[in-house]
């Protein structure tokens, strides 16, 4: 029954997806804005058929309705029950339907924002977007379908992969990485409509550049959770292991970084416009690969799920998708570009937000090679080879650095020409601070030129950023008497994309040096206690406590006891773990973490033996906090930039003053 | 700089590495090393070269399965009785091929995946470098004067938001 | 118009789509460990057996030779086991072998008195001869021939028509 009506629905959905495509199109030809009523009808009509799907498969889920084909696969009677509410992201059918779920959500709020709005524009956008909603419709309703009735009805099911119900970052990371992923598109629907209809305003263009931050936000939040996770649970104490599907995500990230800096010259001098656009249609394309690339089974990495057929439709679909952006650019890119002039010096902000575009674009090229490379390798010999942590963590060390240092440069160079006095004398000092910090930390006895070189440069960096920070706020206490509070968010709503973006720097600046610290002071050693015999590692004593069997309802859980003591403080009981999990069999290892300021102790058990003895690895790196607390920064400090126009200009009667960036 | 860096990447990339021919049989060896230190310094390296052939990815320093464990205290029975890094890794790829090793031997068709990114930075620099010294006559639209003269400071910044204070809140 | 734009894109799609497709087309499994040593000299050993026997690589030239990894932590290599049992038995001029991989006698000890065994299984204490093979994981099945050459490598659960069909091989 449910199978029916779910079924049902995504059917009705694809037919609103197919018509809205066909009426915004044809509304974007003849630029009447009736038919843009139609289009958004029909958006409003897809959002609402998905959005109902898929509570009807929540609902399926939490009443364990084995009839219909995804909770025979998915759910079990003795899985707890937020488990099962997230389970419907846990495999593939309930994922595709998860993404045309939050795709109807965005292409909703799309299309309610920009009503009475270009009315041009917003109708290609949303023929656009429904297209691709097409596409996702057209998977869940045939190829990838959730609803499929199952002919005998089991009594139970085996639960979701056990890899879910592990940590509670993993319920979080799915959601958060889709909001980024899936709202590329809208982005994408955006540039294209630009394109369709041979122009790109200054209204478009700051709409583009806001939902873009918004969805980059997202995606953000998604990457830095998938790091995060993989150091709480997969035991290895690592948090990025240049994983096919970790380099699926981030290339989409690195191309929509680069529209977010080249999109600022855009902005303020209308160059670039053409290529800004390019390099929204790549993040866009970018994510269908990483999608194709996590789903199709044709990668070997910590996410692949088996070979599905959804594989083939998924190329099929980039393949359309790529020739339809490469037919529309070089149809319409001469008429975007020839309003470009040129950047007059090279020593500008508009200069070094040209160098930062050629190192992201290198980036990106570099991860997608070195991913793709070994299956190029096998498409032309019989040879299987590995691009792993080394090949990337070498290409990727020097453009980081680069990076690193443009952020010192650019920000402080003012835009168009400036005068070779001036830019000696903004210079001076954070390029003496940042020597002065490097001569510290060789003096300190870190000899790795990478580690001083990060370090130095970050202090270039986070110079300016503090620079812009301050200086409005300060100028505001000291012109206009405001207190430090008022003068801060005062100076964070009137130029908060500028604010903003400042803060994401830091926040870039405290990952930065926390990877340098954590990768050269990190240690590693595997031991053997016996109980209650306390053990010295790395500064820290740890005694063997026992361990204990946990039964839950859905897993058997093998715990080691370990107290932990640094300097004669007590630490606490940290307790890793092995979970197996009973309908599926898997171990899945937990390992413990206690997190300081200064530095992680990380223990992975190993194995317990029942001689009274367990062995674990112990693992202590410096400064991993800050990483999380960096990212947690990029997020905040992009939604503080994204913070849309409309909801602050009923705070104050008089318009909001345009930003700064 | 970026010239520097190309330079060295193309030589890297030309320079074919010679593995030591290694059969199944015990290679020529070298010298043992002395201390355990030294034992320990090489197995690190080795162990972050050589990929855990039944993880996803992982190294062998940093796998905690049992079949990494195993290659860990393998390599450094090999160390010790004197097998060079190479022969070492040598005796692995014998037997799992070169997917063993986490990045690819710089030889053959290799060169483009070690020279790619240097080459694309290279190229565009180029690009950019034509583009910019053709169109250099034409500046872009100018930027907009404070609004006010006497600019306090020569900071071009500060000088901006002097001027948005003074245009009201 | 732009014809450079549109010609080098085109034909960047097409190179990358070729490239995805390739592997979806040939089918093959990312997972699965490349054979390297098909065609070679299968690497000596001297390993003692479950009875306390010990097996030598040397003693065994002259004569086909099946090497089967295991563990009883394996679910397929428990699905594949009746099929080696049953081809033991059915080539008796055919040296069957197992070799325990990454796990405890005293268990397959256990196991095989339960599941039956038709031939030693041999205890490779640190997976020394495992990673001597190559082994990625269990359950793998090597065919060795007479002259000591491994002719094929079996990196899952081996059916006995598979069996068959390379014992006929190694013979």
């Amino acid at each position: 029954m449910i199978s029916l009506i779910g079924r049902g629905l995504v059917l009705l959905a694809l037919a609103a997806a197919v018509s809205g495509c066909v009426v915004g199109s044809i509304s974007g030809i003849r630029k009447r804005d009736r038919g843009g009523d139609w289009t958004r009808n029909l958006t409003f009509a897809f959002g609402s058929f998905m959005v109902m799907a898929t509570l009807l498969m929540e609902y399926a889920l939490i009443t364990h309705d084995f009839s219909v084909g995804y909770v025979a696969q998915v759910g079990s009677l003795s899985t707890p029950l937020h488990i099962t509410i997230v389970s419907l992201w846990s495999a593939l059918e309930g994922s595709i339907l998860f993404w045309g779920f939050v795709l109807g959500i965005y292409a909703m709020v799309f299309a309610w924002t920009t009503r009475g709005r270009h009315p041009q524009h917003t109708a290609y956008s949303l023929a656009v977007l429904l297209g691709v909603a097409v596409f996702f419709c057209f998977l869940v309703a045939s190829v990838a379908d959730p609803f499929a009735a199952v002919e005998v009805v089991p009594p139970d099911g085996p639960g979701p992969n056990p890899l879910l119900q592990n940590h509670v970052l993993m319920i979080i990371h799915p959601p958060a990485l889709y909001l980024g992923f899936v709202g590329m598109s809208v982005p994408f629907a955006m540039a294209c409509s630009a394109l369709l209809a041979g122009r790109l305003d200054a209204a478009w263009m700051q709409m583009l550049r806001r939902w873009t931050l918004l969805v980059w936000s997202f995606l953000t939040l998604g990457i830095l959770l998938g790091g995060w996770w993989s150091y709480e649970v997969l035991g290895w104490g690592g948090y990025w292991a240049w994983d096919p599907v970790e380099n699926a995500s981030f290339m989409p990230w690195l191309a929509a970084t680069a529209f977010l800096h080249s999109a600022m010259v855009t902005a303020r001098k209308g160059l670039f416009s053409g290529w800004s656009l390019v390099l929204v249609i790549a993040s866009f394309l970018l994510t269908l690969l990483g999608t194709f690339m996590t789903r199709s089974g044709v990668f070997n990495s910590v996410h692949s799920f088996t070979q599905s057929p959804i594989g083939p439709v998924f190329l099929v679909f980039i393949a359309i998708v790529l020739v339809f952006s490469v037919i529309l650019l070089s149809a319409r890119l001469d008429t975007l570009a020839a309003k470009d002039a040129s950047i007059g010096s090279a020593v500008s902000r508009e200069g070094s937000f040209l160098l930062n575009n050629l190192l992201f674009v290198c980036f990106t090229f570099t991860v997608l090679l070195g991913t793709l490379y070994p299956l190029i390798v096998e498409a032309i010999s019989e040879n299987r080879i590995s691009v792993g942590q080394p090949y990337f963590d070498a290409m990727s060390a020097p453009i980081c650095l680069a990076l690193l240092f443009l952020m010192g440069v650019g920000p402080v160079l003012p835009w168009g020409r400036s005068e070779p006095g001036q830019v000696r004398q903004l210079f001076v000092r954070p390029a003496v601070f940042s020597v002065v910090v490097g001569a510290l930390s060789f003096a300190l006895g870190v000899r790795s030129p990478w580690v001083i070189g990060t370090f130095s440069m970050a202090t270039f960096a986070a110079w300016a950023s503090v620079r812009e920070l301050s200086t409005p706020v300060l100028l505001r206490m000291r012109k206009q008497g405001e207190a430090l509070p008022k003068a801060l968010l005062e100076s964070a709503i009137r130029t908060r994309r500028r604010f903003g973006g400042h803060i994401v720097h830091l926040g870039v600046v405290a990952m930065a040096v926390s990877v340098a610290s954590a990768t050269h002071w990190r240690e590693d050693v595997d031991l053997t206690l016996t109980q209650d015999e306390p053990v010295e590692v790395f500064g820290y004593t740890l005694t063997y406590l026992g361990a204990e069997n946990q039964d839950q309802p859905h897993r058997v859980s093998q715990v080691g006891r370990f107290s932990a003591a640094a300097g004669g403080r007590d630490l606490g009981v940290l307790e890793p773990r092995f979970n197996r999990y009973k309908k599926r069999g898997d171990e899945v290892p937990s390992p413990a973490v206690y997190s300081g300021p200064k530095e992680d102790l990380y223990l992975s058990l190993l194995r317990v033996d029942d001689d009274g003895t367990a062995s674990l690895r112990v693992v202590v790196q410096p400064m991993v906090a800050w990483l999380w607390v960096g990212g947690l920064m990029m997020v905040f400090g992009s939604f503080i930039a994204s913070f849309p126009e409309r909801i602050l200009r009923r705070r104050s009667s008089v318009e909001a003053q345009g930003d700064v960036a | 700089m970026r010239a520097l860096w190309t330079i060295w990447m193309v030589g890297v990339a030309w320079s074919s590495s010679d593995e030591a021919a290694v059969g199944l049989d015990t290679p020529a060896l070298g010298v043992p090393p002395a201390t355990e230190v030294e034992v320990d310094a090489q197995v690190e390296v080795l162990t972050t070269r050589l990929r855990c052939p039944v993880c996803q990815g992982l190294n062998v320093a940093e796998s905690r399965s049992e079949a990494a464990l195993a290659m860990k205290a393998r390599i450094r029975e090999l160390v010790a009785q004197g097998y060079t890094q190479d022969q070492v890794v040598g005796y692995f790829t014998d037997r799992y091929g070169d997917w063993v090793l986490l990045e690819p031997p710089r030889t053959g068709v290799n060169w483009v995946l070690w020279s790619g990114p240097a080459g694309l930075l290279a190229l565009g620099g180029v690009l950019i470098g034509f583009r910019l010294r053709r169109t250099a006559a034409t500046p872009g639209r100018d930027e907009v004067p404070p609004k006010r003269s006497d600019v306090s400071s020569e900071d071009p910044y500060v000088a901006q938001l002097l001027a948005e204070l003074e245009d009201g809140p | 118009m732009n014809w450079k734009v549109l010609l080098s894109g085109l034909f960047g799609i097409g190179l990358l789509v070729a490239v995805l497709a390739v592997p979806i087309l040939k089918g093959t499994d990312p997972h699965a460990l490349p054979s390297v040593l098909e065609g070679r000299k299968a690497p000596g050993f001297l390993l003692d057996s479950l009875e306390g026997q010990t097996w030598s690589s040397d003693s065994l030239v002259g004569k086909p030779v099946v090497m089967n990894f295991w563990a009883t932590w394996c679910g397929p290599c428990k699905q594949e086991h009746p099929a080696l049992l049953a081809a033991a038995r059915m080539y008796p001029e055919v040296v069957f072998l197992g070799v325990l991989y990454g796990d405890e006698p005293a268990k397959a000890q256990r196991y095989l008195a339960r599941a039956g065994a038709a031939y030693p299984t041999l205890v490779d204490p640190a997976q020394r001869t495992a990673m001597d093979f190559g082994v990625g994981g269990v359950p793998e099945t090597f065919f060795i021939d007479r002259q000591g050459q491994i002719v094929k490598k079996v990196a899952q659960p081996i059916s006995m028509g598979e069996i068959s069909h390379w014992v006929e091989a190694i013979q």
